[in-house]
């Protein structure tokens, strides 16, 4: 016989608690995650814009601009390039900036003394005192942040460093040139390095697409120093060779070992200087894993693995990082792709077989 | 009656079930390198895989390195195919950081000690095959600088 009820049982009632909570519970991280895909998005969109910038000054010039440029001291023979100092130098972003609807600050930067272009600049929003800039201010760079930043990416803001006045005090940018392996060191003797991305020694054989000798090499991805490619020298297909690439800057490891060492005081956020044009600051290259961070001071003091976090490519969108290729669209790439993948994804000219893995 | 509740219970079930997740598993792979027969210190070994993450280890004194996963703390290597590259941190063993986060060169004329084919990965001539569920064990006689 069937019984009547005219209210819920206990039983009946505990059921629709128990499912509206486990729904809640699906619904929650939800709502987290689609924030983070919201800033990912802007985060790509941004550097879509910093690809198709790279493509109208490409249309204008029948080249790319130059990865970064740095005539200080050796002048080139031209009066016009300085023969002192900090005479003519800067990086990608810079040379981008009118392609991006900041021609004004662009026109303000003095193009052939590097050292004018301090935080009290006037021209920049500065008030004339050289001081710290506090987030919300003013200062070089920061006018420009929204598309230089990608929102997921936490970590101190400023460069904190190289100059005690406060002289080359910059708001952070986020996205980088592609080097190929290597970025960082320019030159040096005793490590892998930008002129040299396979290693110290004149007896290796120079890389595919490599020009000159070892001294005075090129990078092997789409940007180098002192010089600009295009689009024709991307000998392994514009879609299959990276432009650019975004770095993440938290690393507490990193900012705590510097002190914690006594070497120095730098800290991650101090390589996100993008407009003094150093190897450091304008560079990153695929012959590093994405996202790779040393664990251990021991680490911060081992060369190898110290100018490996210089070169990494990183961000903290969950399991990888956003890449601009050549061709101009922008793919997210797994951290857990190859190694020699994605090593071939960096060099322009370097014969391999090698797509975007989906 | 209860029976009203088996699938819910099912369900519950399934969707506990559904979180597990399983780590990667890894070799463990350790080794000598040695130049002219004497063992060589300070060289940096690094294991690239055709799929998966790098593994990379120091040698001792002894010329000994254990791998250990790149940013992970995992010891070992992923098994399958590597390409082995091989560095000389010996030359840049001095070397400091400034304050401006620059590496500083004192290596003062020091050069590698060993040939510079095994610097990059990709065309190194060493290749390994590291297998599962066993301790491997690579050791690698290289050549001297030329």
């Amino acid at each position: 016989m069937k019984r009547q009820s005219k209210a819920f049982t206990l039983v009946e009632l505990l059921v629709v608690i128990a499912i509206i909570g486990i729904l809640v519970g699906l619904l929650l991280p939800a709502v987290q995650s689609a924030r983070e895909a919201a800033r990912r998005m802007q985060c790509s969109n941004n550097l879509k814009q910093l690809a198709l910038a790279n493509h109208n000054f490409h249309d204008v010039y029948k080249k790319l601009p130059f990865g970064m440029l740095r005539a200080d001291g050796t002048g080139w023979g031209h009066p016009e390039w300085g023969t002192t100092g900090q005479a003519r130098r800067y990086a990608l972003l810079h040379q981008l900036m009118p392609y991006v609807e900041q021609t004004a600050f662009y026109n303000a930067w003095d193009q052939l003394v590097y050292n004018n272009n301090t935080i009290s600049n006037r021209l920049f929003g500065g008030d004339g005192v050289t001081s710290l800039p506090t987030n919300g201010t003013a200062a070089v760079g920061q006018l420009l942040s929204n598309v230089l930043r990608c929102p997921s990416n936490v970590g101190s803001l400023y460069n904190e460093s190289h100059s005690p006045t406060g002289n080359g005090v910059y708001a952070r940018g986020d996205y980088y040139a592609c080097a190929g392996q290597r970025g960082y060191p320019g030159f040096q003797a005793t490590r892998a390095s930008l002129w040299n991305p396979f290693g110290p020694g004149n007896d290796h054989p120079r890389p595919a697409g490599g020009r000159g000798t070892a001294a005075t090499g090129r990078a092997n991805g789409m940007f180098s120093r002192n010089i600009q490619f295009g689009f024709r020298d991307a000998m392994d297909g514009t879609s299959n060779t990276i432009l650019m690439g975004e770095r993440s800057f938290s690393d507490p490891v990193f900012d705590r070992c510097g002190p914690e060492t006594g070497t120095t005081t730098t800290k991650m956020g101090n390589w996100g200087w993008i407009w003094f044009g150093a190897e450091g600051n304008a560079f990153l290259g695929t012959g590093v894993p994405i996202n790779f961070r040393i664990r251990s001071c021991a680490e911060f003091l081992d060369p190898l693995r110290y100018d490996d976090r210089i070169n990494a490519f990183g961000s903290l969108h969950v399991g990888g990082a956003q890449f601009a290729l050549t061709d101009g669209s922008v793919r997210f790439i797994s951290e857990s792709i190859d190694l020699l993948t994605f090593n071939a994804l960096g060099s322009r000219a370097g014969g391999e077989v090698a797509s975007v893995p989906e | 009656m209860n029976k009203r509740y088996v699938g819910f219970i099912v369900i519950l079930a399934l969707m506990a079930a559904s979180g597990c997740d399983e780590k990667t598993k890894l070799a463990e792979v350790t080794g000598v390198v040695t130049l002219d027969g004497k063992p060589l210190e300070l060289i940096q070994v690094e294991f690239w895989p055709t799929t998966g993450p790098r593994s990379i280890g120091k040698t001792d004194t002894e010329g000994k390195f254990t791998l250990e996963i790149d940013d992970r703390t995992q010891k070992g290597a992923i098994p399958g195919t590597h390409k082995v590259a091989l560095r000389d941190t010996w030359p840049s063993k001095d070397d400091y950081i400034n304050d401006g986060g620059e590496w500083v060169d004192k290596s003062n004329g020091k050069k590698s000690r060993i040939h510079s084919k095994y610097y990059d990965a990709p065309l190194s001539p060493l290749s390994v095959e590291v297998v599962a569920g066993k301790p491997n064990t690579f050791d690698f006689k290289v050549d001297p600088r030329k």
